[in-house]
């Protein structure tokens, strides 16, 4: 599977990863803590764009690695290992997401007021021109992702911060298209009402003419 | 001529083919075009915004994630590792346990047949051993052995006969 879309820099590949996996079946350590190297980042990401929350997703990735260690010998090499690793992540983050319906949420709280807020949980501070841009919608958006269903937030998430294609989320979720087409259309619905609700307070996010 | 919001631009963005009114209407409308171009620009700087923060994440924080992650493999492998040998001992201990139960088995079986031939003789040997032995001990006085010769005076004297039961004091 073609997952050029993403935006993130990836390090060089040098040795293939047939390769590695090979070596890392013979029991070389070293060649598996290179396929952690080289692919950690983007699972980081996925993990991070579906569970929203940096610790839940620097365990997701870890679980990911490890599971994948385990199953290494059963990996048919149908799928490329970037996908059959970001299958894994997917769904291990949505583990992560349904055992939180039982607990609660972590990535937001209820402020005095009541009012649900988000925790901003990127490292750095954005830049001026990202936080003009990108920054109000953003957070609307994160605001409306929390309350998708699961379904919904895993398609919308794998959509909008990782930029996949319908057919790549469909066949990282053994989905049809069409299904992930009719969730995907339900969440951007929600996600509009949302924004809608949003934008007399915010009036630089243009409106209609 | 009806003309589209950002929010209601979103649906065209995130899903392209799925309203051709939309499309149609962006691809000849300037408007809603370069308001579809600046809703494109603001996600997507949302996007590199999520994707920079996580680039600018230390080394030492992938280097701790690998690390957490080959311990965690580390603790994992042992148990399967484990397996294999727990697996051969276990079955090297049960054809251990077979093979001392069948040699006693087999012993048991010998000794029978042993046993059935030989109790007879031994039971004849001994019973004849022992009932020589009793009869040289019933019908000879242990005071009057040879190693008590010598101490037989001692031993009158010490153990004199009651006259009125006849049992001799001393002796129990």
């Amino acid at each position: 599977m073609k997952m050029a879309n993403v935006q993130c820099t990836e390090p060089v590949a040098e040795t293939p990863d047939a390769d590695l996996i090979s070596r890392s079946l013979a029991g070389n350590e070293q060649a598996y803590a290179q396929i952690v190297e080289r692919y950690q980042r983007k699972i980081f990401r996925i993990a991070l764009a579906i569970v929203r929350n940096e610790m839940d997703a620097d365990l997701v990735t870890q679980d990911t690695f490890v599971q994948a260690y385990l199953s290494l010998g059963k990996f048919e090499r149908r799928a490329g290992l970037e996908t059959w690793l970001t299958r894994i992540a997917i769904n291990r983050g949505r583990d992560v997401l349904r055992a939180r319906k039982w607990t609660f949420l972590p990535w937001s709280s209820r402020d005095e007021d009541g009012e649900t807020v988000g925790i901003d949980l990127a490292d750095g501070r954005p830049d001026a021109e990202n936080e003009a841009l990108g920054g109000e919608i953003g957070r609307a958006i994160e605001r409306a992702i929390e309350h998708l269903s699961e379904q919904q937030k895993t398609i919308f998430t794998l959509r909008h911060f990782e930029d996949l294609s319908l057919e790549d989320i469909a066949r990282l979720l053994k989905l049809r298209p069409g299904t992930v087409r009719a969730h995907l259309f339900r969440a951007v619905h929600k996600v509009r009402k949302e924004l809608r609700s949003w934008l007399p307070e915010h009036p630089e996010f243009e409106g209609p003419i | 001529m009806k003309h589209y919001s950002e929010v209601d631009l979103l649906e065209h963005y995130y899903l392209p083919s799925s309203d051709t009114a939309v499309s149609e209407h962006v691809a000849g409308c300037p408007d809603c075009l370069g308001r579809f171009k600046r809703l494109q620009l603001k996600l997507q700087a949302g996007r590199k915004e999520s994707c920079s923060s996580i680039e600018r994440k230390p080394a030492t924080f992938w280097k701790r994630q690998q690390i957490a992650i080959k311990r965690k493999i580390d603790a994992v492998q042992p148990q399967r590792r484990m397996d294999v040998p727990r697996l051969s001992a276990a079955a090297a201990l049960v054809v251990l346990l077979a093979g001392g139960v069948w040699m006693q088995e087999r012993s048991a079986t010998s000794s029978v047949k042993t046993a059935s031939v030989k109790p007879a003789v031994v039971r004849s040997v001994t019973t004849s051993a022992t009932s020589e032995t009793l009869g040289e001990t019933r019908s000879e006085d242990p005071w009057a052995s040879d190693e008590l010769k010598d101490f037989h005076s001692v031993v009158q004297w010490e153990s004199w006969e009651d006259p009125s039961t006849g049992s001799r004091k001393g002796t129990s």
